[in-house]
């Protein structure tokens, strides 16, 4: 008879942990000794004890307790979460707007913008209601003009994905629905002043884009026509199925999906080149299958770019998802 | 007035038609939706709690680590790496927070407590002083090794997870659970652990050759 194993060698041994050779020599002992056989087997009775524990359930006082601890940090830290977010896109991204912070639903929209994007004014997002309505008072003259691209593939973009599916869209207008051709139908016009990314950069060709932001790629300096004015494409069943439910309220109506391409790309007269709706999946950021909103839009500064917005289905200031300038031709 | 209080958790009501998972919420915290973190813990709550509670061996402790874990999992979610699955995530900030509690309040050694009195022997006992014999039992491990065996053996958690959880590579992982086990075993059936060991142990013996049981030997290493 070998030397019996020891308490912790045999729990290695359950564990997978002995050598080979080691877990051999197990196996042979305890195949003719009786007295490792009941350690042996005591570990597995102490697995079973463990897993017959079963679940716990917290007490309510607990849980009275954590809900209150949580209540006052939505109200004394909540704007916390807030530069957090901030702070890891600036670093991935190169800045974005204030208001650009994370929503539940998704939108990508893909297009002709010069986008203010690295313009962080200050951590603290501070939209009122009223602020936090897009604002595009030209998006009803935008809609008049636009033929964009329109489609509802419902799938799922990710930061690594994005790129190729993107320019995919664009190119894509055999599959692709065109915004002009939806029924004319306007929300209206909105007042007010966007919150915190503000309009003064709007006007004037953004200037914003030219200064900073931007430097996650390099302008090329070649002249490429921007093609702003897609052809438009030939019209496509709307496959309702595939978009998600909160998206409805964009994809149903073209100046809804107007007045959230400009307010989400900070242009009063947005034009995206492309729009699809499907899902937006962020590993890093933890955001999995959440509906969104893909625009696309010439990046108004290098013609060699596009600027791709993934925006959740609220479209308010905190729904845009990610930002890229990406490469026209990948 | 915080910004996420001024503005109404828009989009709630937008996606009620669909069952959202825990990214959802995750990411509708993050969006500012004050009630979604709150429902991602009401769906996980009796889970961290067992782990907390199990791993620390206190009540009071496993509230005051869930309530750290819970507000730091609030303010970083943003900073959420969704290269694992939400629970894995919570799991892991409740569990730090554990061992953090333990290694700043000195709650307990992190070394075993000899001195002790073992439980009474859990075969003697009915299901519901075994189950008293294990959690007091679990108390003297030291805090990786019950942190460890809780997760995998109480939780059922993969080793794979718990390595996750824990962020410790997975052979880290099987030895403390298996520590965990010997010292269980020892305590719960009486057992002699026989720690001293042989040096001459580490080859096997030539004379032993029948008998080879490939049922107990495991083939994964560390």
């Amino acid at each position: 008879m070998s030397e019996h194993f020891t308490l912790d060698e045999l729990a290695e041994l359950d564990a997978g942990l002995l050598a080979h050779r080691r877990a051999r020599a197990a196996a042979r002992h305890l195949a003719r000794c009786d007295e490792c056989q009941a350690r042996a087997a005591a570990i597995g009775r102490t697995k079973d004890a463990l897993r017959d524990l079963g679940p716990a359930q917290m007490p309510a006082d607990v849980a009275a307790r954590l809900a209150r601890a949580l209540d006052d940090a939505t109200t004394t830290t909540g704007e916390d979460v807030v530069p957090d977010l901030g702070a890891y896109r600036a670093k991935r991204f190169g800045g974005i707007p204030p208001w650009a912070y994370a929503a539940a639903a998704a939108v990508v929209v893909l297009g002709a913008t010069g986008i203010a994007v690295g313009t962080r004014h200050g951590h603290k997002a501070t939209p009122t209601s009223a602020a936090a309505a897009p604002l595009v008072p030209t998006a009803a003259a935008s809609a008049q003009r636009l033929r964009v691209p329109l489609q509802e593939s419902g799938r799922t973009y990710t930061p690594d994905s994005i790129a190729d599916l993107a320019t995919g869209l664009i190119g894509n207008a055999a599959a692709a629905d065109t915004l002009a051709a939806k029924t004319p139908e306007f929300a209206g016009t909105q007042g007010g002043a966007a919150a915190g990314g503000g309009s003064a950069g709007n006007a004037a060709g953004h200037p914003r884009a030219a200064k900073n932001g931007v430097e996650t790629r390099q302008p090329d300096t070649g002249a490429v026509p921007a093609p702003a004015g897609v052809a438009p494409a030939p019209s496509v069943a709307t496959a309702t199925s595939r978009i998600p439910a909160s998206l409805r309220r964009l994809a149903d109506s073209r100046s809804a999906l107007l007045q959230c391409a400009a307010f989400i790309s900070d242009t009063p007269n947005a034009s995206p080149i492309a729009v699809d709706f499907g899902r937006w999946t962020n590993a890093d950021a933890g955001l999995r299958r959440v509906p969104a909103v893909v625009f696309v839009f010439d990046d108004l500064t290098d013609p060699h770019s596009i600027d791709v917005f993934v925006v959740g289905a609220a479209c308010d200031d905190t729904s845009l998802l990610d930002y890229q300038i990406l490469d026209r031709t990948p | 007035m915080s910004p996420l209080r001024s503005r109404p958790a828009r989009g709630v009501e937008d996606v009620s038609d669909e069952l959202l998972d825990d990214a959802d919420l995750l990411a509708r915290h993050v969006g500012g939706d004050h009630e979604a973190f709150g429902q991602l813990v009401a769906r996980h709550r009796d889970r961290l709690w067992a782990v907390a509670l199990r791993t620390l061996g206190n009540p009071d402790d496993a509230a005051d680590a869930l309530q750290d874990a819970l507000l730091s999992a609030y303010r970083g979610a943003s900073s959420f790496r969704g290269n694992s699955a939400v629970t894995t995530w919570l799991h892991r900030i409740v569990v730090n927070a554990c061992l953090d509690l333990v290694r700043r309040r000195s709650v307990r050694p992190t070394q075993p407590l000899p001195e002790e009195p073992a439980a009474p022997a859990a075969d003697v006992l009915g299901d519901r002083e075994t189950a008293l014999a294990v959690t007091a039992a679990l108390r003297t491990l030291p805090i990786e090794q019950s942190a460890a065996v809780v997760l995998v053996d109480l939780e059922g958690f993969s080793v794979d997870e718990a390595s996750q959880i824990l962020g410790v590579p997975t052979g880290t992982v099987k030895s403390r659970c298996a520590r965990a086990r010997a010292r269980l075993a020892e305590r719960l059936w009486d057992l002699d652990p026989r720690t001293e060991r042989d040096p001459g142990n580490d080859a096997p013996s030539p004379r032993v050759q029948a008998n080879e049981s490939t049922s107990t030997g495991p083939e994964e290493q560390a």
